[in-house]
C-alpha cells in the first residue's frame, strides 16, 4: 500500500540555497518595559539573513532572547526598532490586513505540543483554520487538503475528527506541523519544536521536518537550546547571548572551530553519548551566572564570565562588532584568534 | 504525488495514543458520582415538568375564588395543600407560581450570560482603554441597588415581570463580566492563541472560536448560580409588592399573602408552602452548581 | 568515575509499583532488580513513562497516591525498606539516603532563608552535633561552589538562579553525609552550561566523599559523562544493564541500540539521517503481550509476541532481556547495514493478528493472537 520510506543517509547535499535572501533582519531590537524606568533588553540589535532553501539554527541559553526574536520576526509582537524584510517586503512597516496577508508565507511551529493546539477544536479544524482564515479553499476541497496534510506528516487521515487530548506529544507536534504547512509557506520558524518530546520521538520529528523541507522546498529557522539537534538539522548556526548574536558558523565546522569563547564553552558543555569522548573532554568553566537582561554588562556583554576577557580593558569598554573571522565564521569578539589556543 | 515522507506505520500514525479521558467525559463521570448534585438535578427536572404541566392544567383554576372553604387545612379532600384566605386552591397556585420563578430565573440568567460574556471577552482581550472604561461602569453598577431600579421601573412602566428581570440582570451582569474577563486574560496568553494569530485569525475569530469555548466551563457554573439568586430576588420583590401583579400566582406574592393571616393567628400553611418551594429550589440550584464546579475542577482529577 | 566491586550498599529485588487510577491499574514498575555498590554512580535511563522516577520514589516510600508498591524488596544495610515502620523510614530519608529533584524551586520553601533550610535538614536527624550545624551549613555551601557563601547563606530561594538552587539542594542532600544520593533529573530544567557544572560537581562529590549516586535521566549524554554503570528501562521494566562502556559500545537490547542510533551528536562530522524508532511507548494499563518492545522492534521474532523475555547475561556483567539480542541481529539480520527501522523490518515478522485501523489502544495487539508454539 505504501512505498518504502527513503532512509538513505543524506550525504550532505541539501537544497542549494539561492543567492537572494528570503528573510533579512537588520538591527532588530525588542525592549520590554518592566516597571518604572527599567527596560528588559530582550533582543538588542540582531542582524542576519536566511537564504531560500536553507536551514538556519539559532541557539542560546535561557534569557538570550531567541524566543522573543522569533515572535518579532513573525510580528506576533512588534519590534521596538529595526527592520525585518521578507521576500523584499518590509514587514516592520505593515499593519492590519496587509500584515495578515504576509502570514501566508511565513509560518511558525511552537514548542509545547500540549499548549499549542486548542483543546476544544477537532484536529481537522485546527489544521484547516489557516485555510479558513484566508478563504483559500472551501468545502470538499478543504477537507481533502486537511486529509492530505495529515497524511504528509505521517498521521492517519481519518483522525481529523479527533481532539488533541487523544494524541501523544509527538503526534500533536505533527498536527502543529500540518497546520504550519496548510498555507504552503516559504519560511517556517520552528520554536523549539522537539524540546518537549521524548528522545525517541525527537528523531522522528527531526526526520519529518527534513523530509518536508525536501518535498516542499521549505526554509527553516530552527530555534533550540539543544546544540546537538541544531547542529544536525542546520547548515548554519547563529549563537545568541543576552540579546545579541555572538557567532555565526557553518554547522559542519562548529564543533572543531570556534571564534567566540561563549561558543566554545557551550560546545564543551553539551553532553555527548559516548563515554570515551566524555572522559577526554574538558569543560570550559564560565565564572558567575548569566547577567539579567535588565542590566546587561558594558562593552562586550560576555566579559563578566569570559575566561579570556581583558578586564579592565577593551572587553569591558568596547562592544565588539560581528565580523568575518575566516572559515565562513562571523564572531563578535576582540580576541577571536585566541579562542582556539587559550581555551585548549 | 510521490513522497519521500515515511508513511504512517501501523502504530504511530495508524492508532491513537491510549485515549486519555476527555474533559467533558471526565467531568460527567464525576458529576454522576455526586449524589447530592444528582438529587438536585432530579428535583429540578421534576420542577420543570410541573411548570410545563401547569401551563395546560392544574387541579383547580388557581385564580378562582371560593373553590374551597377559606383557610382550609392541608388534607382536606381535593385540596392536599389546603386553601388560602380567599378560598383558592394552594396546590394549583403553587404549581402556577413556579412559572414566574423559573421564567425570571432562566431569562435573567440568559441576559446576564450574553451581556457578561460579550463584555468580558472584549475587555479581557483588548485591555487598555476599553478595560479602564468598563472598570468604571462596572463599579457604578455595583453601587446601584437592584431594588431601587425595580421601584423606578415600577413607577415608570407599571407592574410586570419585565421590571424584575431588568432590575436583577442589571445587578448581576458585572460578576459574569469580571469572571469572563479573568478567564480571557489567562487564556489569551496560551500558545494556541498565538498559533491562531500566526495562522492569520482575526480578533473576532479568536474571541469566539478559541477563547469563548475554553472559558465555557466556569461560565456555565456561574450561570447556574445566577438562576437561584434571580429567583430569590424576584420572590423578595414580589413579597414587597413590586413583582407580578395579582392575581397571577407567584411564590413571593403567595408568601406575602400568607404573612398577615399568620400574624392574625391562622395556620401558617399559606406562607409555608411557597417558602418551602423557594428554599428547596434554591438549594437544588446551588447544589447542582457546586456539583458542576467540582466536576470540572481539573485539580480534583484522580 | 569511581566504581569498585564492593558489597552492594543497596539491593533492589523484583520491585513492582502500580498506580490504581480511575482508568485501571497502571503498572508503572514491574520486577525491577539492581544493585548499587558503595561509591558507584549508577544511571537509570529511559524516556517518560518508563518508570525510572517511580522506582526512585519507591525506594524512599514517596510514591504519591493513588500509587503504591505492590511487591519486591529493597535491602539497605540488610533491612528491607518496604517492611520497616514509617518512623524508621523517615529517619533513613535525608540521613542515609537523600534525594534531589528536577525543580529546585518547588523543593525549597520560599519564605525561609537558605541557611535555615540547610540547617533544618540537619536538625531533622541527629547525625550532626547541634553546635556544628551552622558552620557545617556554611561549609557545605562552599563545597558546592556557591560563591560568597557567607553572605548568600542569608538569602531567600528566589534570590538564587536555577543552577544555584540546585547546588543548594545538593548541599542539603549531602548535609547528613548519606551513603546514597538519588538525583531525579537534576539538570533537565537547567541551561546546558549550568548542567555541565552541576554534573561536574556531582562527579567531584562522588570522588571525594564516596557517596553512591543514582542518577535518573533521559539524557544518554549525561549518563556517558557521569555514570559507571547504566540501567536502561522501558515500559516499567529493565531491558538492559551493564557498565557504561558496554552499554554504549555494544548495546544488546534493540531498544538501547535503536535509541543510541537515533541521537543527533554535536560532534558528528557529517550529516547522517537519524535512525528513529517508529511508534509510541506502550500503554501501561494494557501493555502488549510478550516483550513490551515488540510493536516497535525491527528484529522481533514470533516468540516476542507471546513470551516476555527475562534478563539474561550477554557479556561480562551485562544483562539484557531479549530473545534476539544484537549479536544475533548483526549476524543474521543485517543490523549493521539496516536502513529501514520500522517494526519487524529486519526480521520480516508481522504481528500475529491484523490490528484494526482505528484501534484506540496504541501499541498492543488487538484481537488476541493464537497461542504460538513454544520453542
Amino acid at each position: 500500500m505504501s512505498s518504502a520510506p527513503s532512509t538513505e543517509p543524506s550525504t550532505g547535499t541539501r537544497p542549494d540555497p539561492s543567492g537572494e535572501p528570503l528573510l533579512r533582519a537588520v538591527d532588530v531590537v525588542k525592549h520590554f518595559n518592566v516597571g518604572v524606568g527599567t527596560v528588559c533588553r530582550a533582543v538588542d540589535g540582531v542582524s542576519f539573513e536566511i537564504r531560500a532553501g536553507e536551514t538556519v539554527g539559532l541557539v542560546g541559553e535561557s534569557g538570550c532572547g531567541k524566543s522573543t526574536l522569533a515572535r518579532v520576526l513573525t510580528r506576533l509582537t512588534p519590534a521596538t526598532s529595526g527592520r525585518v524584510i521578507f521576500e523584499g517586503v518590509e514587514l516592520t512597516g505593515l499593519r492590519g490586513e496587509s500584515l495578515r496577508q504576509q502570514r501566508k508565507q511565513l509560518q511558525m511551529i511552537f514548542q509545547d505540543p500540549f499548549a499549542s493546539l486548542d483543546p476544544r477544536m477537532t484536529v481537522g479544524d485546527i489544521i484547516a483554520e489557516p485555510l479558513t482564515n484566508f478563504k483559500v479553499v472551501r468545502g470538499k476541497a478543504k477537507d481533502a487538503r486537511v486529509q492530505e496534510l495529515l497524511r504528509v506528516v505521517g498521521l492517519n487521515p481519518y483522525f481529523n475528527n479527533r481532539y488533541p487530548h487523544e494524541f501523544s506529544g509527538g503526534q500533536r507536534q505533527r498536527i502543529g506541523i500540518a497546520r504550519a504547512l496548510a498555507l504552503n509557506p516559504k519560511l517556517i520558524i520552528c520554536d523549539e519544536p522537539v524540546s518537549a518530546l521524548d528522545v525517541s520521538i525527537q528523531a522522528q520529528i527531526i526526520n519529518l521536518l527534513e523530509d518536508l523541507q525536501a518535498e516542499f522546498n521549505l526554509t527553516y529557522l530552527f530555534i533550540a537550546h539543544d546544540l546537538s539537534v541544531v547542529r544536525h538539522i542546520s547548515q548554519r548556526v547563529l549563537v545568541m547571548y543576552l540579546g545579541k548574536i555572538v557567532e555565526v558558523a557553518p554547522s559542519d565546522d562548529l564543533y572543531s572551530t570556534q571564534f567566540h569563547p561563549y561558543t566554545k564553552a557551550l560546545l564543551s558543555a553539551v553532553p555527548v553519548p559516548d563515554p570515551r569522548v566524555e572522559s577526554q573532554r574538558r569543560l570550559v568553566e564560565l565564572s558567575g551566572e548569566i547577567p539579567s537582561p535588565l542590566h546587561p554588562p558594558s562593552g562586550c556583554r560576555f566579559h563578566t564570565r569570559c575566561p579570556i576577557a581583558q578586564v579592565p580593558g577593551i572587553c569591558s569598554e568596547q562592544e565588539p562588532p560581528l565580523e568575518e573571522k575566516g572559515n565562513g565564521h562571523l564572531a563578535a569578539c576582540h580576541f577571536s584568534a585566541q579562542v582556539g589556543a587559550a581555551l585548549g | 504525488m510521490a513522497t519521500t515522507v515515511t508513511p504512517w506505520s501501523e502504530y504511530e500514525g495508524g492508532t491513537l495514543a491510549r485515549q486519555q479521558v476527555g474533559l467533558w467525559r471526565d467531568g460527567l463521570r464525576r458529576l454522576r458520582r455526586n449524589r447530592l448534585a444528582l438529587a438536585a438535578l432530579i428535583y429540578l427536572g421534576l420542577l420543570a415538568c410541573v411548570c410545563l404541566l401547569s401551563l395546560f392544567w392544574t387541579p383547580y383554576n388557581p385564580n378562582l375564588i371560593g373553590v374551597c372553604p377559606t383557610y382550609a387545612l392541608p388534607g382536606t379532600p381535593g385540596h392536599p395543600l389546603g386553601c388560602d384566605d380567599l378560598g383558592r386552591d394552594l396546590l394549583s397556585r403553587l404549581m402556577v407560581g413556579s412559572q414566574v420563578s423559573l421564567a425570571v430565573g432562566l431569562i435573567t440568567a440568559a441576559i446576564v450570560m450574553v451581556l457578561g460574556v460579550g463584555i468580558g471577552l472584549l475587555i479581557g482581550y483588548l485591555r487598555g482603554v476599553a478595560d479602564a472604561i468598563f472598570a468604571l461602569i462596572i463599579n457604578v453598577f455595583y453601587g446601584v441597588p437592584p431594588l431601587m431600579i425595580a421601584i423606578v421601573l415600577y413607577v415608570l412602566l407599571g407592574p410586570g415581570v419585565i421590571n424584575i428581570i431588568i432590575a436583577i440582570a442589571a445587578a448581576s451582569w458585572m460578576d459574569m463580566a469580571r469572571l469572563v474577563r479573568g478567564q480571557t486574560l489567562s487564556i489569551r496568553e496560551r500558545e494556541y492563541i498565538e498559533a491562531a494569530r500566526a495562522g492569520g485569525a482575526r480578533t473576532g475569530k479568536i474571541l469566539f472560536s478559541h477563547i469563548f469555548p475554553n472559558a465555557l466551563g466556569p461560565i456555565i457554573v456561574q450561570t447556574t448560580y445566577v438562576v437561584p439568586a434571580a429567583i430569590l430576588t424576584s420572590a423578595f420583590f414580589s413579597f414587597l409588592g413590586f413583582g407580578v401583579p395579582a392575581p397571577q400566582a407567584d411564590w413571593g406574592g403567595m408568601a406575602s399573602e400568607g404573612f398577615s393571616p399568620l400574624l392574625a393567628g391562622f395556620d401558617p400553611y399559606i406562607l409555608l408552602w411557597p417558602a418551602i418551594a423557594l428554599s428547596v429550589t434554591l438549594l437544588a440550584f446551588n447544589f447542582f452548581g457546586d456539583g458542576l464546579r467540582d466536576a470540572f475542577d481539573p485539580r480534583q482529577r484522580r | 568515575m569511581a566504581g569498585s566491586m564492593n558489597e552492594p550498599v543497596l539491593e533492589v529485588r523484583e520491585l513492582s509499583t502500580s498506580f490504581f487510577t480511575d482508568d485501571g491499574e497502571v503498572k508503572a514498575v514491574r520486577d525491577v532488580s539492581f544493585d548499587l555498590a558503595a561509591g558507584e554512580t549508577l544511571g537509570i535511563v529511559g524516556e517518560s513513562g518508563c518508570g525510572k522516577s517511580v522506582t526512585a520514589l519507591s525506594i524512599l516510600g514517596l510514591v504519591p497516591r493513588p500509587g503504591r508498591v505492590v511487591g519486591g524488596e529493597i535491602l539497605f544495610r540488610g533491612r528491607d525498606l518496604l517492611s520497616i515502620d514509617r518512623e524508621e523510614l523517615r529517619q533513613i530519608r535525608g540521613r542515609d539516603i537523600a534525594m534531589i529533584f528536577q525543580d529546585p524551586l518547588s523543593s525549597l520553601n520560599p519564605v525561609h532563608r537558605i541557611g535555615a533550610q540547610i540547617e533544618e535538614a540537619m536538625r531533622a536527624h541527629d547525625k550532626v552535633a547541634p553546635r556544628d550545624v551552622r558552620p557545617r551549613g556554611l561549609d557545605l555551601l562552599r563545597q558546592v561552589h556557591v560563591p560568597d557563601a557567607a553572605r548568600r547563606v542569608r538569602n531567600y530561594p528566589h534570590q538564587f538562579s536555577g543552577g544555584m538552587r540546585q547546588r543548594v539542594m545538593i548541599a542539603m542532600g549531602l548535609s547528613n553525609r548519606p551513603e546514597i544520593l538519588i538525583a531525579d533529573e537534576p539538570t533537565t530544567a537547567l541551561d546546558v552550561t549550568v548542567q555541565a557544572q552541576i554534573l561536574q560537581l556531582l562527579r567531584d562529590l562522588n570522588r571525594d566523599l564516596g557517596t553512591s549516586i543514582i542518577l535518573i535521566t533521559h539524557n544518554l549524554g549525561v549518563v556517558a559523562g557521569l555514570c559507571s554503570r547504566v540501567v536502561v528501562m522501558y515500559a516499567g521494566e529493565i531491558v538492559e544493564q551493564g557498565s557504561t562502556e558496554q552499554i554504549f559500545d555494544a548495546p544488546q537490547h534493540p531498544y538501547t541500540w535503536a535509541l543510541l542510533r537515533s541521537l543527533p551528536r554535536v560532534d558528528a562530522d557529517r550529516h547522517e539521517r537519524l535512525r528513529s524508532i517508529e511508534g509510541l511507548p506502550p500503554d501501561l494499563i494494557a501493555p502488549p503481550t510478550g516483550c513490551k518492545f515488540n510493536p516497535r522492534c525491527p528484529f522481533r521474532l514470533e516468540r516476542c509476541f507471546s513470551e516476555a523475555p527475562e534478563l539474561k547475561p550477554v557479556g561480562d556483567g551485562q544483562v539484557a532481556a531479549c530473545w534476539v539480542t544484537m549479536k544475533r541481529a548483526y549476524a543474521e539480520m543485517g543490523a549493521g547495514s539496516l536502513l529501514d527501522t520500522r517494526a519487524g523490518a529486519a526480521s520480516g515478522v508481522r504481528p500475529p493478528a491484523v490490528p484494526l485501523p482505528l484501534a484506540i489502544t496504541g501499541g498492543s495487539q488487538t484481537a488476541g493472537p493464537e497461542p504460538l508454539e513454544r520453542e
